[in-house]
């Protein structure tokens, strides 16, 4: 007998209401004030875990500030040409003349990188045949805009490109 | 707002003219029903996969990062937790994460055993769920190795030296897992693949099927 009622009990299931059709107005009894609480309250939760998911996905520090790019004029050498990336842009730096010059290095026809020619002054670039001086102005070419011209400046004979 | 609400009521009748879906929602998950004699334990092993899912969407974060190089692994987990925008709160919910699926599926073991629910019919539950401890001590491991710091490289020294003790194949056993006589940078390349790749997919097929045959025995009531 005792064991039979144990067998009901545990073949009884919990939410006996479960089937019951839902009420006409659900915000106006007790259920539906508990789904409004469940649902802010999954609501709030939802809002904790996404901020730091989408915090994740900024840039993180080191890619987002600007880093300095310094040479020092000692270490150049008459002719030379140093080529460095700039936030994603490659920029070069010539020292002809004893005088620092630095461009974008983009070739404006199309975009492609030019490369420097020390023997013969110029910049040439590998996709078009553009040819551009040690000034970036235009000598040949499929276009006539001369190289774009990055602004340095001089530190105590170090060269500060921001 | 009460826009919203029509849309969404809207597209959920679209969908029920289609596929019927409110019925299977309501029967699985929105009121499901379950034995009234089951206890608040019952929940140990939900709350273990819950974080398994946790641990592999925050894996994911990392792993954007991360770099399985002994030369750089040291170096991407410090960048994670210092420069990347909370990356120290995505790493701590992984290292903690595993502590916690550990100690979760320990306890949901103790009440089997304790309630010796791995009985008949539920056997190959219990042989399911011990491949399931396994993996997840695995990857518990493995993962311990990846910041490459002088604890896990330790751990992973002492970890691996236990196989040695199985009589003629121990130390062979030991070289294989180690991919070396050291742990090295094989050893790195050998435990990210299994932490990342290997040992979540034998979990994921084990749970696949845990999860089937709990649905087909039903939930084990008491006599």
């Amino acid at each position: 007998m005792n064991n039979n009622q144990d067998n009901q009990r545990a073949n009884a299931y919990a939410c006996p209401k479960a089937n019951s059709p839902a009420p006409v107005s659900a915000r106006k009894n007790r259920r539906g004030f508990f789904h409004v609480c469940f649902a802010m309250m999954t609501g709030i939760a939802a809002c904790i875990v996404a901020f730091p998911v989408f915090s994740f996905f900024r840039l993180p520090k080191r890619i987002n500030t600007a880093r300095k790019i310094e040479v020092p004029i000692a270490d150049l050498s008459e002719d030379q040409a140093l080529f460095f990336d700039r936030q994603g842009t490659q920029i070069a730096l010539i020292f002809t003349e004893r005088q620092p010059k630095v461009f974008d290095s983009a070739c404006t026809h199309l975009g492609c990188l030019v490369k420097w020619d020390p023997n013969e002054h110029i910049f040439h670039c590998p996709c078009h045949g553009a040819v551009f001086d040690d000034k970036g102005q235009v000598v040949k070419g499929p276009t006539n805009v001369p190289l774009k011209k990055i602004s340095f400046e001089i530190k105590n004979n170090v060269i500060v490109i921001s | 707002m009460s826009k919203l609400i029509e849309l969404i009521k809207r597209i959920r009748k679209e969908l029920d003219d289609r596929f019927d879906l409110t019925p299977v929602v309501q029967k699985n998950l929105t009121q499901k029903q379950v034995p009234m004699t089951l206890s608040w334990a019952g929940c140990f092993g939900g709350l273990a996969f819950l974080i398994f899912m946790i641990q592999v969407f925050t894996g994911i974060l990392l792993l954007m990062y991360y770099k399985p190089d002994p030369e750089r692994a040291w170096d991407s987990v410090t960048f994670i937790k210092s420069n990347v925008p909370m990356g120290w709160l995505i790493q701590r919910v992984h290292s903690v994460g595993a502590n916690m699926m550990i100690a979760l599926v320990f306890l949901h073991m103790a009440r089997v055993v304790y309630l010796r629910i791995f009985r008949k019919p539920r056997e190959l539950h219990w042989i399911s769920g011990s491949v399931l401890l396994l993996a997840t001590t695995m990857m518990a491991f493995t993962g311990y190795l990846l910041p490459w710091t002088q604890l896990s490289y330790w751990g992973a020294k002492v970890g691996t030296e236990i196989p040695s003790a199985v009589p003629l194949l121990g130390e062979l056993i030991v070289v294989l897992i180690r991919r070396g006589q050291n742990i090295s940078g094989e050893t790195l390349g050998f435990f990210f693949a299994m932490h990342i790749w290997v040992l979540p997919a034998l979990c994921v097929l084990m749970m696949v099927l845990h999860f089937l045959m709990i649905r087909r025995t039903g939930i084990s009531r008491p006599l």
